[in-house]
């Protein structure tokens, strides 16, 4: 078995679904929670880096006001992420402010340099958070640059074969 | 088996993307407002993961690989 054929024969199915998957999200989002996650700006900063990963992964909802506690006790201060889901603004206020944070923000550096670019259309979309990350947005990155490569590949192989 | 890394690296971004959908989906348990479009939309992204899966991954070499052909 040749990967490289096997790649190069579906990796047009491989783009297909993955086209799927990101309307389906961008659908699903809308449906479920009446919210569009479209970005209010493509401007990125570290804060906003910050909060796309904690927001992805902590899964804080809105409609507790739980998550504008964890951001206020936890992130303006001392920019700190809370990985943690709270159900309700109470256990957001004990957590907050009982939990040792290290492990986790040794977690996060780890973690958000490799997944940030997963959460960037969720950065700043308004209305109520809903949890979910927009993962496929840095599939889409990613696949792009594999194309990329590929193609680059291809031309090279080419370009020296005419060369031959 | 021959190596190639854009196959590697789909197969780790898929990998990547399961996990976040897992960790997303979780957050559902709090959802109450459920209708058959919301749940059938829910399964389409699932499928669509899946499919992408059975594609990226390569078959054994004795015909179980995914059966799609290139449509171009």
């Amino acid at each position: 078995m040749d990967l490289r054929i096997h790649f190069e024969k579906h990796r047009r199915w491989v783009f297909g679904f993955l086209l799927i998957a990101v309307i389906t999200s961008v659908v699903k989002d809308v449906i479920l929670y009446d919210g569009s996650p479209i970005p209010r700006t493509w401007r990125f900063t570290r804060s906003s880096w910050c909060r796309a990963f904690q927001r992805s992964w902590c899964g804080l909802r809105d409609s507790t006001n739980s998550w504008r506690l964890c951001l206020r006790l936890r992130w303006e201060h001392t920019s700190r992420p809370c990985l943690h889901d709270f159900s309700n603004s109470a256990d957001a206020v004990r957590l907050c402010a009982t939990q040792p944070f290290a492990q986790a923000d040794r977690l996060r550096r780890r973690l958000s340099s490799l997944f940030s670019v997963c959460f960037v259309a969720r950065q700043t979309s308004p209305g109520s958070f809903s949890g979910l990350p927009r993962p496929l947005l840095g599939a889409i990155l990613a696949g792009v640059a594999v194309r990329r490569a590929v193609t680059r590949q291809s031309h090279a192989r080419s370009s020296l074969l005419l060369s031959d | 088996m021959r190596s190639y890394w854009p196959s590697l690296l789909w197969a780790g971004v898929l990998l990547l993307i399961f996990i976040q959908s897992w960790w997303a989906m979780f957050v559902l348990r709090h959802y109450t407002d459920w209708t058959f479009l919301a749940f059938a939309i829910v399964l389409l992204q699932t499928i669509a993961l899946y499919m992408m899966a059975a594609v990226v991954a390569a078959g054994d070499g004795g015909g179980g690989g995914s059966g799609l052909a290139d449509p171009l």
